[in-house]
């Protein structure tokens, strides 16, 4: 009876221990924006320690050829280094790295101009929870007095003794019983990385301090100030609460930071800012219109939740203006043939049609959308920081059940259609940008879209 | 009759010895000691046992000696930022903050400045307060 309750309560209770936002052990997919490269770095899961560290960098059409210096760090002192040397062909080349404890890593890559990519990362412990130890010693102890019985039962001038060491017996089952059967109903300790700021300590053993928070784990929301320097911008990204530097962004959708900005004519860049230090963002601009850029940061600050942080800066550059996009229907686009449709109504619905199924997920989703409107007059760049909606949609590759990494984006097997489901809060002429990416490029596609007054009701 | 002592002893041993490991480690504060780099400054941060109430922290500073150094702890899920408590000189390249208030446990940032020839620096040193 004392067996099948434990079986029963081990069944039940196979849960896992969390010690990072994601699954222990799993890939880390980072896009940077590395001077006028825009990289995926990936750093490749690691199970004990010591062990290498692998990271590989995937390369994009057109990403110039050349030698990326790579760091780990721990404790601010530098462990180990590797290079990579990115091919002129776009895709996936490897770097080797080191690490010898478990706990928080900061990776850092230089194209040996500017400043250091940092990339803060966890190097996840294997956690033995209390139960485990109270279910897996329990039962050992168990077995230890089985035998003890046994033998004092055989052995002893009095079988009654053998009555000593089952009472032990039946000790130590209860324990292991008892630990099996809490198991599922024991909350894991506050996650470090995601909840926490993790340290050596409390990646080792989250249990040592282990206490459910009497607050929110959520911090303040961030100030952005965006500050233009040469070939590119500087974000500042400061606490609203205490004015200190934010040092604690999560890798949220195969980013620190999403950097969207809409030129004044129009045109969408989806960048991701590399970290140079706490709460300092760079990102370059490549070829730059003259005039007001909308700017709008998507992050997501330790203990959760994501952040809009909505700016404009004025450049200086002598790119050309680009014209106003059709809406509805066919165009080439780097060369891919798109067929766009915009099913209109509550919700609205926008699908492009890919002439194959080879399309990549690109920050871990099939297709991204950025809706910005309703927009008036030519100076898109402006009206667009204005805008009451702006939107990042999504469409999502399809999940593979069972599978806990994510395709990264050599996999080249989705599409060819690309669907978005938006809902307008309000009639009027919004500009759209589509992006998906097919053999190593990523295709941004801007329309317009006029949501018509009775559309627009919910 | 002879009373089985040495079995009950052993009996006894093992629970004890069983209960003792399952205990041990889950609830004893340890010091902790981090490490971070800024500048020129390598900064060690020791906190013995933080609780709520005055904490003593002692900061260990390698490289260029600093002029001053002050720290600062903020209550990062609370959003609130307590005025920074100077460190005085204890030892070669150490120093001690002594009765820094950190009024309610979860997780904490210590900001730890440094001043003097080498320039300024900051680093933040994470404290959770059970």
């Amino acid at each position: 009876m004392l067996l099948l309750l434990a079986l029963l309560g081990i069944t039940l209770g196979t849960g896992t221990a969390h010690a990072d936002g994601a699954p222990v052990g799993a890939d880390i997919q980072v896009a940077q924006t590395l001077g006028a490269r825009e990289l995926t770095v990936i750093i490749r899961r690691v199970d004990t320690t010591p062990s290498p560290l692998r990271v590989d960098v995937v390369t994009h059409q057109g990403t110039a050829p050349g030698t990326l210096h790579l760091t780990a760090a721990a404790d601010g002192v530098v462990t180990s280094r590797g290079d990579v040397v990115l091919g002129a062909e776009p895709g996936m080349y490897p770097g080797t790295l080191r690490v010898d404890k478990p706990g928080p890593w900061q990776l850092s890559l230089s194209d040996g101009t500017g400043p250091a990519a940092t990339i803060p990362f966890l190097v996840p412990a294997r956690v033995v929870p209390p139960w485990e130890k109270a279910t897996y010693g329990g039962f050992v102890a168990a077995g230890v007095f089985l035998l003890l019985a046994l033998v004092v039962g055989v052995r002893a001038r009095r079988t009654a003794f053998a009555l000593i060491p089952a009472g032990g017996l039946v000790a130590a089952l209860a324990v292991a019983v008892t630990g099996a059967l809490l198991s599922a109903s024991t909350p894991p300790p506050p996650a470090p990385g995601s909840q926490l700021d993790p340290t050596f300590d409390n990646v080792t053993d989250p249990y040592a301090n282990a206490q459910l928070s009497t607050v929110d784990y959520s911090r303040p929301p961030v100030n952005l100030a965006v500050h233009t320097q040469p070939g590119g911008l500087r974000l500042a990204l400061t606490d609203g609460a205490t004015g200190l530097p934010v040092d604690d962004l999560l890798i949220h959708d195969n980013a620190l930071v999403h950097l969207v900005v809409v030129s004044p004519s129009g045109r969408m860049s989806h960048l991701h800012p590399v970290r140079v230090g706490p709460g300092d963002y760079r990102v370059s601009v490549a070829d730059p219109e003259a005039g007001t850029y909308a700017v709008a940061a998507e992050l997501v600050r330790r203990g959760g939740g994501v952040q809009l942080a909505r700016s404009t800066v004025d450049l200086n550059g002598t790119a050309a203006p680009t014209s106003e996009p059709p809406g509805a229907g066919k165009r080439t686009i780097n060369g891919t043939p798109v067929d766009l449709t915009i099913s209109p109504g509550t919700p609205t619905t926008v699908t492009a049609h890919f002439p194959a199924g080879d399309l990549q997920p690109w920050l871990g989703m099939l297709g991204h959308l950025i809706v910005a409107g309703p927009i008036t007059g030519p100076d898109v760049g402006a009206a667009a920081a204005k805008a009451p909606t702006w939107a990042h949609v999504h469409a999502m590759i399809p999940p593979v059940a069972g599978q806990l990494d994510r395709p990264d984006e050599t996999v080249a097997a989705y599409g060819p259609d690309v669907s978005f489901t938006y809902t307008f809060a309000a009639p009027g002429r919004y500009r759209i940008w589509l992006q998906a990416e097919r053999d190593y490029r990523v295709l941004t596609i801007p329309a317009v879209v006029d949501v018509p007054t009775t559309g627009a009701a919910r | 009759m002879k009373r089985p002592t040495l079995l009950i002893t052993v009996v006894v041993l093992v629970v004890a010895a069983g209960s003792a490991w399952l205990l041990w480690g889950g609830n004893s504060a340890k010091p902790t000691t981090q490490q971070a780099t800024s500048g020129p400054y390598t900064v060690q941060f020791s906190a013995d046992e933080p609780r709520i109430g005055g904490n003593t922290f002692a900061v260990a500073v390698t490289g260029p000696a600093p002029d001053a150094v002050t720290v600062a702890p903020v209550m990062a899920q609370m959003g609130h930022a307590f005025a920074a408590v100077p460190a005085g000189p204890d030892g070669p390249g150490r120093f001690r903050a002594a009765d820094v208030g950190l009024p309610m446990s979860g997780q904490w940032e210590i900001t730890v400045s440094l001043r003097g020839p080498s320039g300024p620096a900051q680093v933040v040193f994470p404290l959770l307060v059970k």
